[in-house]
């Protein structure tokens, strides 16, 4: 019997790992992006072109292969280099983003913002694009000037460069206008978050198969978006600078502000009477799916010049919208919120720079990016003007290729405008970001080196209560007090006081 | 046994150490060359330096696991649950093994044997979807079937924390169940037909048969299952607890478990001495569980023990 033993369990070990590791072949493909490109000119040349692989968050798009070749049609002749476009799911990509940048994988520059590219820099998983953007960074210069890139940094380490587009938006309430107009919703009369109730009564008795208002746990639920001007989170919600345009300087903790609980009180009040979906706090589909498939009245969500179109074209709806806070910020992460870093593992750093920096002065390839090709994915409405709408016989469900990143994209200032769109809207743009007042903080990025522990336990602390909590699904009476405790015994105040450091010596340079 | 009968033994059956080959190079690729990473539980890696090259950090890495509150709850959630996943399993697998072993039909009996293995193959992620449209509080089943049928009101299920034990220990079962199930059929295939004969000669009945020779017959499968499942008790199945629950964060209490818990610390942070600080953390419960486990099986029946 003894000697049956062992035998018996290597070989179930055996067939375990066997089992395993045949399960395990179909997952270990990551994100595609690899597709095999046709050179897009037969340019002589004694080097092989450089294949920049660019990174960025969103849907993918079916022709993408199609697109990238008539970039590479430009960027052949110019620069002997081509554009690998890969794009992550909004759902996965900063898991995917942290596995390419830990791996071999090809990388060259992507799209993320200062927070976690601090981290990357910490973990040296980004390049100082100091010296890069010295180097070739022209169009970089010209468009933001010194004084921006400089904000970049964090002691002296560059690591990444702005996109240039909306910044400042206000907390806005939009709705379906096909139901405003049916149920007579006198939308001028809605001057606050209190007014919606009224209306949201109204509508959900005559469509109580409707979702009133879009909510989950995420940041783009309606919690934060209500919250856009009233605190800056400077880098993370662990610790932020309440009313930060009155130039408060002290750094608290958001979960115990008054804010904090009135507003979730509001939203529960909310999801009590039905108008919130039930499934909020698990909901994983993004609004804009939800809206498009019909299922939702309305959403809250930040409010500038650019929306409009950009709402409409992706959701197949148009909206009323009001704002419902008459106050702009430009928070601290005004710049750094939508940057592109250049990866460690980028096989030649100083070819990615120059790429990205001669997309960002190339209006073709910004509109090639952001709308696909002219006559196929898009054809002018209006030439004078730059305003483009599908052509005939295509919609937002056969588009072959339609990113509609405007925000995301490196330059999304210099692309065709969308059918609808004011045709000033650049100057719209200048007007808006002028209007919004400067937190006291802008500018300011959190090194949050040497606090891993404290984040990683705040982080299950955060996941435990606050998706319940800002999606309206639970008693905020009952859960804050909860929360708070355990923030306090994960190191919140380690990190608050981290912040207050920092801050106030950034502050003291400042003057 | 002394070097050269060692050597003739290979020489005898080398076919057999041939066959034997893959599957050892195979657990020394994947199992043993990995374990040269356990250092990266004791650095704070650095990418542009590399590995080796990246600066010490003592026990810092592990510090977050016992950081909060959390480091009890998750502890005894993945301890509980495996044993009773281990437990449960066995018995519902032993007792269709029995059942599918006594069907008559040959096709019938292939057909049982094949579909009970097919949960074990599907993804967590469509199982968790199974499970939301049974329990989604707004378009499931349950509440729009069941519960109304019962005169029950519905209930929010991914907000209650009390029913999910169960309802964890139910899908495990299903999806798990076939796997072992298969290993207690070829054990039972196995056991000697005469046994069965001599014994219906003698008038047992078909439970008499079962309880003393099909559940004897098992034992050494029985211990050697649950040994190795026992080995793995600090590790927990991540899509079960991740993705089934649908991430819900009011669960938590009843769901959080070691790998989940690690995974939500570091899903931002992406620091990897702290992943590895969790994997070695787990891999050493789990050694010092097996050694024992196998020296308890050793006190009880000296016979059954791995070593």
């Amino acid at each position: 019997m003894r000697k049956r033993i062992l035998p018996m369990v290597l070989s179930t070990l055996l067939i375990t790992t066997a089992v395993s590791a045949f399960a395990g072949c179909g997952k270990t493909s990551l994100s595609g992006g690899e597709g095999q490109k046709t050179p897009g000119d037969s340019v002589e040349s004694a080097e092989e072109p450089y294949t920049v692989t660019m990174v960025m968050t969103g849907t993918q798009q079916p022709d993408e292969e199609r697109i990238e070749q008539k970039i590479n049609e430009i960027l052949m002749p110019e620069l002997n280099m081509k554009l690998d476009l890969v794009v992550l799911p909004w759902g996965s990509s900063i898991q995917q983003i942290q596995l390419m940048l830990s791996g071999d994988e090809k990388i060259d520059f992507f799209y993320t913002d200062a927070q976690h590219a601090l981290q990357y820099m910490n973990n040296g998983q980004i390049v100082d694009m100091t010296d890069l953007v010295d180097k070739y960074g022209n169009n970089l210069k010209q468009i933001f000037g010194g004084e921006v890139l400089q904000d970049m940094s964090a002691g002296g380490f560059t690591f990444g460069v702005p996109c240039h587009c909306e910044n400042v938006s206000y907390p806005a309430i939009f709705m379906r206008k096909d139901l405003v107009e049916k149920y007579n919703i006198d939308a001028s009369k809605i001057r606050s978050v209190e007014d919606l109730d009224d209306v949201f009564a109204t509508v959900q008795a005559g469509e109580p198969d409707m979702d009133m208002l879009f909510s989950n746990g995420s940041t783009n639920g309606p919690m934060y978006r209500l919250g856009l001007s009233k605190f800056d989170k400077i880098g993370s919600f662990y610790g932020v600078i309440m009313d930060p345009a009155e130039g408060n300087t002290k750094v608290e903790d958001l979960f115990a502000s008054d804010w904090f609980m009135d507003t979730a009180k509001l939203l529960y009040g909310w999801y009590q009477k039905g108008y919130i979906n039930k499934d909020a706090a698990t909901e994983n589909e993004s609004w804009n799916s939800l809206m498009k498939a019909g299922k939702v009245f309305s959403m809250i969500t930040g409010d500038h010049p650019a929306i409009m179109p950009e709402l409409e074209s992706s959701t197949g709806y148009e909206y009323v919208s009001v704002r419902l806070v008459d106050l702009g910020v430009k928070m601290s992460n005004y710049y750094s919120d939508i940057i592109f870093s250049i990866a460690q593992n980028s096989e030649d750093p100083e070819k990615a720079m120059q790429c990205l920096d001669y997309i960002y002065g190339n209006a073709d390839i910004m509109n090639l990016l952001n709308w696909g090709e002219e006559g196929i994915d898009y054809v002018f409405i209006d030439r004078e003007n730059g305003l483009i709408a599908y052509p005939e016989g295509v919609n937002i469900e056969n588009v072959g290729y339609s990113l509609n990143l405007g925000w995301e994209i490196p330059n999304g200032r210099i692309i065709h405008l969308w059918e609808g769109s004011d045709p000033n809207m650049n100057d719209l743009m200048e007007e808006s970001n002028k209007q919004g007042v400067p937190s006291v903080a802008v500018g300011f990025v959190f090194d949050a080196t040497g606090l891993d522990t404290q984040i990683a336990a705040l982080d299950n602390v955060y996941n435990k209560y606050v998706p319940s909590i800002i999606s309206g699904t639970v008693d905020p009476e009952s859960y804050i007090p909860k929360l708070i405790e355990d923030m306090e015994t994960a190191g919140l105040g380690d990190i608050i006081e981290a912040k207050q450091e920092q801050f106030d010596a950034w502050l003291e340079e400042k003057k | 046994m002394g070097r050269n009968s060692t050597w003739k033994a290979v020489k005898k059956h080398w076919a057999l150490y041939l066959m034997l080959f893959p599957g050892c190079l195979y657990l020394f690729i994947n199992n043993y060359i990995p374990m040269a990473g356990l250092i990266i539980a004791f650095k704070k890696v650095n990418f542009s330096k590399g590995i080796w090259a990246s600066p010490w950090s003592g026990l810092d890495n592990f510090k977050f696991l016992f950081q909060t509150k959390d480091a009890w709850v998750i502890t005894r959630n993945t301890i509980l649950y495996n044993l009773t996943f281990i437990v449960v399993n066995m018995i519902v697998g032993i007792f269709l093994a029995i059942l599918i072993c006594e069907i008559q039909s040959k096709i019938a009996k292939k057909l049982y044997q094949s579909m009970i293995l097919v949960p074990f193959l599907m993804s967590m992620v469509i199982l968790s979807y199974i499970v939301y449209a049974l329990f989604s509080a707004e378009n499931g089943m349950v509440n729009n079937s069941i519960m109304p049928l019962l005169g029950r009101e519905a209930i929010s299920w991914y907000n209650e924390p009390k029913y999910w034990p169960a309802i964890l220990i139910v899908v495990n079962c299903w999806k798990g169940v076939g796997y072992g199930c298969l290993i207690y059929i070829s054990t039972i295939i196995g056991i000697d037909k005469s046994l069965y004969e001599a014994a219906k000669l003698d008038g047992a009945s078909r439970w008499k048969q079962i309880k003393h020779i099909t559940l004897p017959g098992l034992k050494a499968t029985i211990i050697t299952l649950t040994l190795l499942n026992i080995g793995r008790i600090f590790y927990s199945d991540f899509g079960l607890f991740y993705q089934v629950p649908m991430n819900s964060g009011t669960l938590l209490n009843t769901i959080n478990v070691i790998d989940t818990y690690v995974y939500r610390a570091l899903l931002q942070l992406g620091n990897i001495g702290m992943a590895s600080a969790a994997g070695f953390y787990q891999s050493l419960v789990g050694f010092v569980v097996v050694l024992f486990s196998n020296f308890a099986v050793k006190k009880i029946d000296a016979d059954s023990a791995l070593f």
